[in-house]
Formats: structure tokens, sequence, C-alpha cells
């Protein structure tokens, strides 16, 4: 991903040599990547040529509407934080922390790019999967990149969408938005969502991993000025790493436990019985949880 | 499209099941867990932690399959049971130095690819002794399986003497010292790490008939005649011309009929399994300059040069290969060296 591999290779399979040339790097140590993809199954190889297969020739390559290889920026900060986990335990304090509010503004638009083709997919995933012909006002609460809201819109023209994040991050959503072309229908709102109120009402909010970076306070805080803003009959769509009330599974919701033991203070995959207790607190029903196949759950639920 | 992308999404999540992994053996919490199950409080409390903090790993581990939980607490499975306990026969829990040392190279993947220069180069001449150190405990629990795996695979008991090549920590030479009363080993290790092995050598209690001497075996030619030598994980380490002169500087000191056991990461000539040592080449490039997974092919060569006969290769439980070799009798004797020959002594190393 990070050396963009799969891309040159679309066109047509490649020997080592010749993907070596396109990309100006030497053979003897890319041959050994291409064969550990091989083993890894996401490339084949015949008669010394290598081709993508199906799922990184959709997942992998740039100009492929399903591209995630973009990903490769938040694996490249998270797994080398895992390896300090047993000092982080052991010394009750997160030993590789990020610090958003003083990493400079660089490394915020990285990250914040880094999450957009997700953040797509998801908008994409609930334009499919969930009704939103009778909503006009959306608020994409946290939604820094601008992602959902864009792909979202994109799927029902008749929607207006509003992100609402902190002053740190909203010029780079608005910086994404315009290059997307969907300044006409998304537009911005600078706000702490657990510190103040909604102005505005709204026909239905997205929060995509939002929920989860903040602290129980904080999470509860923000759910009950959504449960303000949210007219009623509305509804409210919760996307992330979400704990059966076990808290031993999905994997993807306790790894991210693991990896905030080592990068914030606060925030946590919290339980779906934790967030049903939220969600009701601040009138809202009908609470629906669904697990997608990439491990992030969905909470679903109407204002009453 | 409706495919997933399960094979990314497979490799992504293994990723917190390693690094638990990782942490579960740095903090010991299989050890406390062999007598009975506990709860996450009662375990938190045995090691020292925090239960909140300890609790993700907990829950990361029994997704991998190292713990089962039944009733609020935890108990180790039987693979952690056996593997993960301290002061069990096969206890493996001391590699998470090596391991964590390894993983942080392999990050750099790319990096070194892009600049076709180890990112993060293991030259032992330029290590601090702390990470040589715990580099070379780290690699005692494979030294020792690979001693049993020989054992199994290789009938050594007509061997009296035997030479372990770059064997830094001691542990396939002591392993079999153990096994075999008759038996003398001679280590050889570079001078830097040579220290190192004496040390574990006189903690055993074979001290007496297992030897090292400081050498570069690429490079010089050592005095001494033996049954038996073995290269466990060593070539794979060298840039292919070194391979080739260590191999011929084996045979210098190798008995007529004499045998060499090749045991480490072997690739077949395709390059594409098996799946270790496809893996070990990755990570090799971000460590060594030339140093890789070789073909088999590649090791034929090398041993024919230098007068070996009777090659065969076979797959090991781990996924390492042994290679063994015969030197051919007399005229096999002929190996000649551009190489200055020179008696070991503790200062030749590089």
């Amino acid at each position: 991903m990070q050396l963009d591999i799969f891309t040159p290779l679309e066109e047509v399979p490649l020997t080592a040599e010749q993907l070596a040339h396109k990309l100006g790097v030497g053979v003897v140590r890319l041959r050994s990547l291409l064969c550990a993809l091989v083993a890894a199954e996401l490339l084949t190889v015949e008669a010394e040529r290598f081709a993508n297969t199906s799922e990184s020739s959709y997942y992998l390559v740039r100009s492929s509407p399903g591209y995630m290889g973009s990903i490769h920026g938040s694996y490249a900060t998270t797994w080398p934080t895992g390896l300090k986990t047993a000092d982080s335990v052991r010394t009750d304090s997160p030993q590789a922390k990020y610090d958003y509010a003083t990493a400079p503004a660089e490394f915020l638009e990285k990250q914040l790019r880094g999450l957009l083709a997700g953040a797509m997919a998801t908008g994409r995933t609930l334009a499919k999967h969930y009704d939103f012909s009778a909503y006009r006002m959306v608020v994409d609460v946290g939604g820094g990149s601008g992602g959902l809201a864009i792909a979202l819109t994109e799927a029902h023209p008749h929607l207006r969408a509003t992100v609402a994040d902190l002053p740190s991050v909203i010029s780079i959503t608005q910086r994404v938005i315009a290059e997307a072309g969907a300044a006409e229908r998304v537009q911005t709102l600078c706000m702490d969502v657990p510190r103040e109120a909604f102005r505005d009402s709204f026909d239905a909010a997205v929060l995509r991993f939002f929920i989860q970076v903040l602290s129980p306070e904080d999470a509860r805080q923000s759910i009950m000025n959504l449960g303000r803003a949210i007219n009623a009959g509305g509804a409210i769509y919760i996307i992330g790493r979400i704990l059966d009330d076990s808290r031993l599974s999905p994997l993807t919701a306790v790894a991210l436990n693991l990896h905030f033991l080592n990068a914030f203070d606060s925030g946590q995959s919290y339980t779906e019985g934790e967030y049903r207790e939220w969600l009701s607190a601040a009138g809202f029903e009908n609470i629906q949880r669904v697990v997608q196949p990439d491990g992030n759950s969905i909470i679903s639920a109407r204002k009453r | 499209m409706d495919m997933e992308p399960t094979t990314i999404q497979q490799l992504s999540a293994s990723v917190p099941q390693a690094l638990a992994l990782l942490a579960a053996m740095e903090l010991d919490v299989f050890t406390p867990l062999s007598d009975a199950p506990l709860t996450t409080e009662e375990l938190a409390q045995r090691i020292g932690l925090k239960a909140t903090k300890l609790q993700p790993l907990l829950a990361v581990l029994v997704s991998a399959g190292l713990l089962r939980t039944d009733d609020g607490r935890f108990a180790n499975t039987p693979e952690a049971d056996q593997f993960l306990v301290r002061g069990r026969a096969a206890y493996m829990g001391g590699v998470y130095e090596l391991w964590a040392d390894l993983w942080r190279a392999e990050l750099q993947t790319a990096q070194s690819i892009r600049l076709d220069m180890p990112q993060a180069q293991h030259h032992f001449a330029t290590m601090s002794p702390d990470e040589l150190r715990a580099f070379v405990r780290g690699s005692l629990s494979g030294a020792v399986s690979a001693a049993r795996l020989l054992t199994n695979a290789r009938d050594l008991s007509a061997c009296h003497s035997l030479l372990d090549v770059g064997g830094g920590s001691g542990g396939l030479a002591l392993t079999l010292a153990e096994k075999f009363p008759h038996l003398r080993a001679t280590i050889v290790e570079l001078a830097v790490v040579a220290h190192i092995t004496h040390e574990f050598v006189g903690e055993s209690s074979c001290t007496e008939r297992v030897s090292v001497i400081a050498a570069d075996m690429t490079r010089d030619v050592i005095v001494g005649q033996f049954d038996v030598a073995v290269c466990n994980r060593f070539i794979q380490v060298l840039a292919p011309a070194d391979a080739q002169s260590a191999i011929e500087n084996i045979a210098h000191v190798l008995k007529p009929e004499g045998a060499l056991y090749i045991i480490g990461h072997v690739l077949d000539d395709s390059g594409l399994a098996p799946t270790a040592a496809v893996n070990y080449g990755l990570l090799a490039i971000n460590l060594y300059d030339g140093g890789q997974a070789f073909t088999e092919a590649q090791h034929r060569a090398w041993l024919s040069a230098a007068g070996f006969s009777d090659v065969t290769r076979e797959l090991l439980p781990n996924g390492y290969s042994l290679m063994s070799a015969r030197k051919r009798g007399e005229r096999g004797s002929r190996a000649h060296s551009s190489n200055s020959t020179v008696p070991a002594r503790n200062d030749s190393a590089t």
C-alpha cells in the first residue's frame, strides 16, 4: 500500500524487474515483497509475472471505486504504537500518546485524508441500507474528513449535510469538500459537540468513529445534545467499534481498546449496553445494532 | 461489487492479536493463570497492574485462541499452557524481545525498498551491548528447538566432535552436549558476540565439553577437524559471496565424509514457498545488506563447489529446512581457498 505496487499491476501482469523499473526501486528487495504478497494471497504469479487478485484489484488499486489502500497511514501509526502495549499497561499511562491539539496541521491533514476513503464507503453503506428519503438536513458529527457527508449527499441529492467538528479540523474539512465539488450540498459548523448545544435542528445525525474517542461523560453529553437537536421522528446512526456486552468481541472493537491504551488518556470501544442506555436517556427508541463485515457496528435509533 | 476485502481484513486483524501476544509475554500473564483460572481483577492484582488496562489485553488473547473464558474467569488454552508458562520445558515466552525488535524492523519495509538499503540494519559490530545481549538471548529458544529437530531427523550418536557455526546463544551446542555425553562441541562466533556466548556456556552443566572460539567464518580458516558442522540460521544472514566462503571454510575443517547440516530458511527454487522462508525474505531486506532466504539451488551450487556431495533438503515441522551434505573423501579434501589461514584468535572477527 505504501509503495502503491497494486496500481501499476492493474493494466497488465509484470515481472519483478518491470515493476521495479516502473516504481524506480531495486529489484532484489522488491522481489521479496512480491513473493510475500503471493504467500498472503494478494498477488498471483505465473511465468514470473505478478498480477493482482480480484480482491487487491478492487480494493488496492487507486482508480478503483473500492480503493482502501490509503489506510496504510493509519496502520503505520497504530502498529508501531502497539509495540508499547506492555509498557502502557504497566505504567497505567499511554506510552505513545497522540495529541491532536498540538499536532502540526499537516499531520492532522494527513490523518484526516487517510480516513476519507473509509468515510465515503460508510456514506455509501448508509445510503444503501437505510432510508433517508424523508430527511432533508443531516449533521455529520465529528466528520473531520467530510467523506461521509460527501458520499451520502451524492447518493441522495435531495439531502443537505452539515459537518460539525473542532476549529483545528474544520478548515481541512472545507478544503476536502471543495475539492470534491460538494460545497453546494455540504457545509461546515465549527463546534465542540460535548460542550456546546446545537443552534439548528436536524432530521438525522451520523457519527462515525466519534463517540469512541470521547470519555464516558463526554459520550453521554454528546448524545444528550443530539437528542435535543434532532426532530421528532428523526434518526441517529452511530458507526464505529462497539463491543458486545461480554466485552470480548468483536475483535476489531477489542483491538481498538488495546490501541487506545497506548494512544489516548480517554476514549474506548463502549458496549452495546452503554450505547442503549445513553440513547434511551436522550429520547431515542427502536435502537438496533448491526455488525458489519469489517467489524464495525452501526447503531441506529429513532427520536421519539 | 459485493466482494468483501476478506484477505486484507484478516491480515490487519491479526496484527493486534500478535501485538497482544507480545505484550502478554512481556507482562507474563500466562504463568499466574497456570494454577487456576482467575478473574481480570485477581490476575491484575497478582501481576500488579490495573484491571481496566488489563481487560482489553485479555479479550484480544481470547480472540487469538490463547486464553479461554468461562464465568468471568480467564484460563490458558492447552497451547498457551505448554509454551507460554514460565518454567515449562517448552517455554518460549522469552522470545518477545527478539520479536519486538524484528517487527519494528519489518515496519520499515517500504522505506528499505524505496532507498534500496536496510532501514533497520542488524550489524553485530554496531549494536549496543544491551541490544546485542537481548538479540542473542532472544535466539536461545530457537537454537534449543533446532537441536531437538536435528536429533529427531539425524542420528548423531557416532559424532564425537561438532562445530556450531554462528551459534551465539550456545543453545544448540549445549543441548546436543547434554544429550550426548561423549560429544565435544565448539561454537564459532564473531568476537563481539563470543564473550556473551562464553557467559551462557559458563552457566551450563557441560562447560568442560563446549568451547567457544572467536572468528569470522566467512574470512578466517579455523584450526580443527570435526565430524559434523551445523549452521543454524547462519547462512541466511550472509551476502551470497560470504555464504559461499563460509561453506568453503567449513569444508576445510570437516573430516572426510563429515556432515554439514544447514538449518534455516531455504526457499524452493520458485521463490514462493515455504511461507516461513518467504516471510523471512521480507524481513531480511530490512536487516541485512545481502542476507536473504536463499534458494535450494543456490545452496546446492555453493555446497558442490566446496566439495560436498549427497546434498538433500527436507522441510522441518517449524517451516525451516534442513539441508544435509557430506564432504567428499580423498579428493574432497582438495578444498582450497584464497583466504589466509589463521589460527582462531579472540580478536579476529570484524
